[in-house]
């Protein structure tokens, strides 16, 4: 089904907290979903579809559900790690156009800060015994494809460090980010390794944090004084070491990338504004390649000598400083990359990043390890009028 | 240069009903891939990993245990410095075999292994009692 012109981003909120040790979890989920709802003109009782992913406390969507005190006719628990809200974006375009819920609220809150996850219990995953001996962690089940992007291609850590570099030149502009001040490609190299090839400055920050989106049916966003953020198309995709045919050189974004413009019918030349999970920069690189704005192999030359930078180079991306700099609320970037597209094409974005004229923009995606498995999804959204 | 690792708690394998031949293999120094039944009994017959009791690659049911060469070479290799006790090297190989399997790189400098260096698999003991784990050494 195709879901082009189905549904709108009627609200969207970041929550401010970067370190939240005097809240609760579900507590910071419901403030990005008042936050939220105030930004849409809307009220609790007007959501009828939930939307949450594994960092929500509970049994799927049912404590949060509760907590807040929603009533609901349409429920998704959806997990594919910090990818999960922009697929549920889509997803709750789905359901809106087959007539299952007219308003859905996406939230996404935690404090990996503040308090330890804890991860349900359970049955062991059949990988477990033949991955959890090696010491896979998130940064060199990253590392391995940087390095493997390097040895095929000749990508170099400075073309890499561009895209930190980038991130900065935007995050010196938000008064909420972590990390504000802006670095050199020569300061992402010096700063320590964490797993080679990736340096400290390679990495995304840890935060506290949340935020939320609403999703509503037509006739309703066209009821509302907010401008009109339409979801035009929509990809998902899971990719994993595939009983060793693994291929390290790309993403899922090759599978959920490809439909979604289709859907919208639109191009990578058409997009006037990127949110690209940036949980390393070895994530972004590979995206961009995946996603068509580039070819394969040349992701390196393109993120060199400020092509991501708004203002300077020709694909603004992470115009809030993105993950690399702002934040990464629950270690999932997934909802703050739709918050910040749909910033740019409501013309609400800082003056000195708003990308002129932004009437399409595209958010993707990368959840789970890109070096094991993973999910992606990617979004196309378009301002109406 | 950091030197190999070789104190680096490794955890233990925990099996489970599939796996069990895989791993009482390993306590005897044999070193198992999957293999599907070949294509006159309806699969693929090509060599998988993990190993499953149904070919991720075609479905087919029956896949049995082989022993594999041991031999790989080296596909991809991270040295990870932070977020662990010491560094070790994680990283891929590809099997003579055919698959890419993740492994850890030991019996030499972490620093010095490269992608496309031959490799050969050595058996590295977790706990007592339990299986060893198979991880990969220069040839
Ligand atoms: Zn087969």
């Amino acid at each position: 089904m195709s879901i082009k012109g189905k549904a709108y981003i009627v609200g969207a909120y970041e929550h401010p907290a970067r370190h939240a040790p005097d809240k609760s979890t579900p507590q910071l989920h419901a403030e990005s979903a008042l936050g939220a709802l105030q930004d849409a003109g809307l009220s609790r009782d007007d959501v009828d579809g939930y939307f949450c992913a594994g960092d929500a406390p509970g049994f799927g969507a049912l404590s949060m559900a509760d907590y807040m005190g929603l009533k609901l006719r349409h429920i998704d628990s959806t997990e594919t790690g910090g990818s999960s809200y922009i697929v549920h974006v889509a997803h709750a375009a789905e359901a809106i156009a087959a007539g299952r819920c007219s308003v859905a609220l996406i939230t996404l809150a935690g404090r990996p800060r503040s308090e330890p996850f804890r991860r349900g219990g359970g049955v062991a995953p059949p990988e477990a015994d033949f991955e959890t001996p090696y010491g896979g962690q998130t940064s060199n089940l990253y590392g391995m494809c940087a390095a493997r992007h390097m040895y095929e291609f000749g990508t170099t850590s400075e073309q890499m460090a561009w895209i930190k570099v980038a991130a900065s030149h935007h995050a010196q502009y938000n008064p909420h980010a972590m990390l504000q001040n802006v670095v050199t490609v020569e300061e992402v190299l010096a700063s320590p390794i964490i797993s080679t090839p990736l340096h400290r400055l390679d990495c995304c920050v840890v935060s506290d944090g949340g935020g939320a989106l609403i999703v509503a049916a037509p006739e309703i966003a066209r009821s509302l004084k907010r401008p009109l953020v339409g979801v035009m198309g929509a990809g998902e995709a899971v990719k994993g070491p595939r009983g060793g045919e693994l291929d390290l050189t790309f993403s899922a974004a090759a599978w959920s990338g490809p439909p979604a413009f289709e859907m919208a019918g639109v191009t990578p030349a058409d997009i006037k504004y990127a949110s690209i999970y940036d949980s390393f920069t070895i994530t972004v690189l590979m995206q961009l390649e995946d996603l068509g704005f580039c070819k394969k192999g040349e992701g390196g030359r393109f993120v060199a000598d400020g092509n991501l930078i708004s203002g300077v180079g020709k694909l603004p991306f992470n115009t809030d400083g993105g993950g690399l700099c702002n934040n990464h609320p629950a270690n999932r970037g997934g909802i703050t990359k739709v918050i910040e597209a749909v910033r740019q094409l409501r013309g609400e974005a800082h003056p000195q990043v708003q990308v002129p004229n932004c009437d399409i923009a595209l958010a993707t995606g990368i959840g789970g390890a890109l070096g094991a498995r993973h999910g992606a999804g990617t979004v196309i959204l378009e301002r109406e009028g | 240069m950091a030197e190999p690792s070789t104190t680096r708690k490794v955890p233990a394998p925990q099996g489970n009903p599939e796996t069990g031949s895989f791993w009482d293999a390993a306590r005897q120094g044999r070193f198992m891939v999957g293999r599907c039944v070949s294509t006159d009994k309806g699969g693929c017959g090509k060599a998988h990993y993990y190993p499953r009791s149904i070919c991720p690659f075609c479905f087919a049911p029956g896949a049995t245990l082989e022993q594999a060469s041991g031999k790989a070479v080296i596909y991809t290799v991270s040295v990870t410095y932070r977020g662990a006790p010491e560094p070790y090297a994680i990283g891929y190989v590809e099997l003579e075999e055919g698959p890419r399997i993740m492994t850890n790189f030991t019996g030499a400098a972490l620093e010095s292994f490269r992608i496309g260096d031959p490799v050969k698999v050595v058996f590295i003991p977790t706990e007592p009692d339990a299986p060893p784990v198979p991880m990969f050494a220069p040839a």
